[in-house]
């Protein structure tokens, strides 16, 4: 058949037979490159929803940690407040004792004391002059005051 | 992890009472400081159990 279709055209069976060749190599690479394009693109599909899906999954996750944290910090919080009360609970009736059996005066809190404990915290010491048995403690125990200013 | 307020000190007071008052601002501080860090490890070990998936 070639070479009754080479004789018609006249030219040598070889050249024909090349130019099958040819055709059918361009069409089943044609037909590879649709194939291998397909494949690629399915891939790709699949690999951006597995992308896709992990990002939504560490979203969720934050989402929930998140929750459990603000839950979490509730009943600590809880927890806190609950032994703060009952602390002040009887510090209060501790101080309530002391109101019926008071310190002696010069037990009392003085300017000089007040001088003392300001100058740890860089506030402003108060004026006036006292002593108390307090103040003389203090200047007995310590060079200097307190604590450092910070 | 809100400040604790400082018992305010004015002349006049009782030392033994502004000791007590000072001493549950310490426990109240020192409890928020424990859970705070409680808190804060749980955190880690959540987040840390979600990248070692």
């Amino acid at each position: 058949m070639i070479a009754m279709l080479a004789r018609l055209v006249g030219v040598p069976p070889i050249v024909i037979e090349i130019v099958v060749l040819a055709a059918l190599f361009l069409a089943f690479a044609g037909v590879g490159i649709h194939v291998y394009d397909a494949g690629y693109a399915a891939a790709d599909s699949k690999c951006e929803a597995a992308a896709l899906q992990a990002k939504l999954d560490a979203l969720q996750k934050d989402r929930d940690d998140a929750r459990a944290a603000a839950a979490d910090a509730s009943l600590k919080l809880a927890a806190v407040q609950a032994q703060t009360d009952a602390e002040k609970e009887q510090t209060d009736a501790y101080i309530a004792e002391l109101e019926k059996r008071p310190a002696p005066s010069n037990c009392a809190l003085t300017d000089d004391d007040l001088r003392g404990m300001r100058a740890s915290t860089g506030k402003p010491a108060p004026a006036g002059k006292g002593t108390s048995t307090f103040t003389r403690w203090l200047d007995a125990t310590r060079p200097g005051p307190i604590l450092k200013a910070r | 992890m809100q400040p604790v307020p400082v018992p305010s000190l004015k002349r006049g007071d009782d030392p033994r009472a502004k000791l007590a008052q000072t001493r549950d601002a310490l426990f109240t501080a020192n409890g928020r400081l424990t859970k705070s860090r409680e808190w804060y490890d749980g955190v880690r070990q959540r987040a840390a159990e979600g990248k070692g998936q």
